[in-house]
């Protein structure tokens, strides 16, 4: 992501958000002009299902369309961005701002201009947060009459400006956030102020598109959700891409300060189990068997790999490279296994990946889920493939090979 | 204005006429050094003194209008030579030093793994007594620098820094360097009364990277409310600039910390600083065994300065050049400064090995001005403090 060129005042809002906050999309979401004419195409459909929903991209487009969509997200900052994005949402949200403005002297204020923490947040910003998040539920329970949904509102609300609040470092790659380091309060109320604004403008943008029907999101592991079964006749997704950088770190901060509310009682949700798909987390995890025969391959040329350069490439190889792509794929394997009960007999269906590469090796996404679809009755077919270089967090200078991306959609329907 | 002697003008610059430049001159607002081409000299001195600005060029008016006509908000231009680097075609051979580095004391609470003037501390021999307050600060005046720094050790804990700050007081202008590690509000009050701008040092936003480098000194008992080397600097900061007590930042940058500066500095901006001075490792006698360690192989070394200076040097002149400056030293001729020691004498560093080179063997506490200038390189010099490098 380009770091803009000018500090404004929302320069101090983390930049995943800041860019969300003025596109709607950021790293690994959708790409408008390759999903929405899948999403009109399918319009005939009752709703689109995406399981893996991230930003909610989808949610957006189908919205514009006027067709409803079911979306399941595993990662809560991701869903609670979806929920203030929601079209149903923008007027709750529109008239929090305004209420907001009403009472902005009663805004929390700090007489320190900055301070320095260890933590992901100082115990000076957990208070301003907990001021400014008791306001908004405040502002929110008059329109909710649902305290849990009036807490998930209002941290949905807020999530995207606490980063600005948190004492955390970027570090070159998106996945790259450090703990501990100055957090600036200067000029608080005027940035508070300034993201309202932002905010508005975009639930504004959102209410201009949105031709809606129904849409559902919920916060879920798609690996284990019970989805309602023989129910969606479409789906448009994307799986988290294996490029060994734990996606779900882009927002470690979010989380963290999710893990502070539920652990200091302000808030409740119910914890969803287990690590991510794509996390590049090995250690102590349970060795895993893949099925596909596209897969083992890929394992075995991993195997053999070897670096003149470094001596350490066959170990890595072996405590690393293989278990994390075993368990990328088989991860990848049970989500879709979980899925398929839920599709109807007409069911149509198109899945958006990038083939990247890792070992002197294409890493074989595409080919994958070709196989397994193929495997468990589906016709698959490659509907478009484009070549494209420097997608994604993965080293950005890389050159040649080694930054060669494929991007497939690929299409599947129930023979 | 008289020859080469030290002006304080009525916004509160100070400015040192030579002839062959023009005018050097130090804003006690922003800490900076600049200097005047000659052609606009003597109009910027008028307009120094409140009188008209006609003739001033713009650039000269928003880089030193600053504090006094404009406030915070101006120029912080990457060259500080006015109007700009081009109207100066030849080497700048200033006839005096345009700064000189005082260690007033050899003690200080951190012992920081790269400090370059360890082999000038902690050696209570040459702790001054307070009859030679004077005699150093008239010795160091009578070169006629435009700043003093007071430095260390850390001047906080000199029995005789306000002392000091006192003598030099509508004589030069005065910097202070420190960890601020003893920093109480007492100074606030001292270095708004006698306009003294303060540097203090931040390695890494990071408590934890930060305190790896700028550790205490073992004798150092760590002090309630300053959990961290990091945090009594960043109290402190916040102090001053509540206060308008002119306050920068100096950063050494090493493997650890390189990579994050950008990010900091973003930081800095926002907080409103007007002034952050990055500064490469220079290796001395009592620092050399870790040297390595904290800036890593030559190559690797090279690679990072190259590629992180560069950012830095783009985000100063796309994001805070309006209201930050950002002075890179790379302190690649070591010999560009002079360093008196807490027992008065007056010093360079070697170019040829990590060591202090006494100026003047003969008289060490008062060398010839030819001998300063034998020893001291004068380009070097100037590149340091206009920032040039």
């Amino acid at each position: 992501m380009k770091k803009s060129e000018k500090l404004t005042s929302l320069s101090l809002i983390r930049e995943v958000y800041r860019i969300l906050l003025s596109s709607g999309r950021t790293y690994a979401a959708f790409q408008e002009k390759k999903i929405f004419p899948l999403v009109e195409s399918l319009s005939g459909r009752k709703e689109i299902l995406d399981p893996m929903s991230g930003y909610g991209s989808l949610m957006s487009y189908c919205s514009k369309v006027g067709i409803s969509s079911f979306g399941l997200e595993f990662n809560m900052p991701l869903y609670l961005w979806q929920v203030l994005n929601h079209p149903k949402n923008t007027i709750l949200f529109k008239q929090c701002i305004n209420k907001l403005h009403e009472k902005k002297r009663k805004w929390p204020r700090t007489s320190q201009l900055a301070t320095v923490s260890d933590e992901w947040f100082p115990e000076e910003s957990k208070s301003l947060f907990l001021g400014f998040y008791n306001i908004v539920c405040q502002i929110l329970s008059k329109d909710t009459n649902n305290n849990k949904k009036t807490k998930e509102f209002a941290l949905a609300f807020l999530l995207p400006f606490a980063g600005r609040l948190s004492s955390s470092v970027q570090g070159n790659m998106t996945t790259h956030v450090k703990r501990g380091g100055l957090c600036i309060y200067k000029n608080l109320v005027n940035d508070f102020e300034e993201y309202l604004s932002v905010v508005k403008n975009r639930l504004e943008a959102i209410e201009k598109i949105s031709n809606s029907k129904k849409h559902i999101i919920i916060l879920g592991d798609c690996r284990t959700y019970k989805f309602p079964r023989n129910y969606f006749s479409a789906m448009i997704t994307s799986p988290p891409y294996p490029n060994h950088r734990d996606f779900s770190a882009v927002f470690i901060v979010e989380n963290e300060l999710i893990r502070w509310l539920v652990e200091d009682k302000a808030i409740k949700f119910n914890s969803i189990d287990g690590l991510a798909i794509g996390t590049n987390i090995v250690s102590g995890r349970e060795k895993v068997e893949v099925r596909s025969e596209v897969v083992r391959n890929f394992l075995e040329k991993i195997l053999h790999y070897k670096d003149p350069k470094r001596e350490k490439a066959s170990y890595d190889n072996k405590v690393y490279y293989i278990p994390y792509f075993s368990r990328y794929f088989f991860d990848l394997e049970q989500a879709y296994v979980n899925i398929i009960p839920s599709l109807r007999k007409n069911f149509e269906g198109y899945i958006n990946v990038v083939n990247n590469t890792t070992r002197d090796q294409i890493v074989p996404l595409a080919q994958f889920i070709i196989e397994f679809w193929k495997r468990n009755g589906f016709n698959t077919e490659i509907f478009s493939q484009k070549e494209s270089f420097h997608v994604g967090t993965k080293n950005p200078r890389a050159r040649g090979f080694k930054a060669k991306h494929m991007e497939y959609i690929i299409k599947i329907s129930r023979r | 204005m008289k020859k080469e002697t030290i002006v304080h003008t009525k916004s509160g610059l100070i400015a040192r006429f030579d002839s062959s430049i023009g005018i050097f001159v130090y804003s006690p607002y922003t800490g900076l050094i600049f200097a005047v081409h000659k052609e606009q000299a003597k109009q910027t001195v008028a307009w120094l003194n409140k009188k008209s600005s006609d003739g001033v060029d713009n650039r000269i008016r928003s880089a030193l209008g600053i504090g006094w006509q404009n406030n915070s908000i101006g120029e912080y231009p990457s060259s500080h030579l006015l109007p700009n680097a081009k109207s100066f075609l030849t080497i700048l051979r200033p006839k005096f030093p345009i700064l000189i580095n005082w260690l007033i004391t050899g003690l200080c609470p951190l012992a920081c793994k790269y400090c370059y003037a360890e082999d000038l501390m902690r050696i209570p021999a040459n702790e001054p007594q307070e009859r030679q307050i004077r005699a150093i600060v008239e010795s160091i005046l009578s070169y006629n620098p435009l700043v003093v720094v007071l430095t260390g050790g850390d001047p906080l804990v000199s029995k005789y820094l306000l002392k000091a700050i006192q003598l030099l007081h509508n004589r030069t202008g005065i910097i202070v360097d420190t960890s601020a590690y003893k920093f109480d509000n007492k100074y606030l009050s001292i270095f708004k009364k006698f306009n003294v701008a303060i540097r203090i040092s931040l390695d890494s936003e990071i408590p934890s990277v930060n305190d790896k480098q700028r550790l205490l000194s073992k004798q150092t008992h760590l002090q309630p409310g300053r959990a961290s080397t990091l945090s009594a600097a960043v109290k402190a900061i916040c102090a001053c600039l509540k206060k308008g007590v002119t306050v920068s930042v100096q950063t050494v940058a090493t493997k650890d910390t390189a990579n994050d500066l950008p990010v900091l500095g973003d930081k800095l901006y926002r907080l409103g600083l007007h002034s952050w001075r990055i500064l490469k490792i220079q290796p001395s006698k009592k620092s050399l065994v870790g040297y390595e360690e904290l800036v890593g192989s030559k190559e690797k070394q090279k690679k990072l300065y190259k590629h992180i200076f560069s950012e830095l040097k783009k985000a100063q002149n796309n994001r805070w050049k309006n209201l930050m400056s950002l002075q890179i030293i790379q302190n690649e001729r070591p010999n560009a400064v002079i360093l008196v020691s807490p027992d008065g004498k007056f010093y360079t560093e070697s170019n040829i090995h990590p060591e202090k080179l006494l100026l003047d063997e003969k008289i060490p506490t008062r060398p010839n001005l030819k001998k300063i200038f034998d020893k001291v390189g004068i380009h070097d010099h100037v590149k340091r403090y206009l920032n040039l490098e």
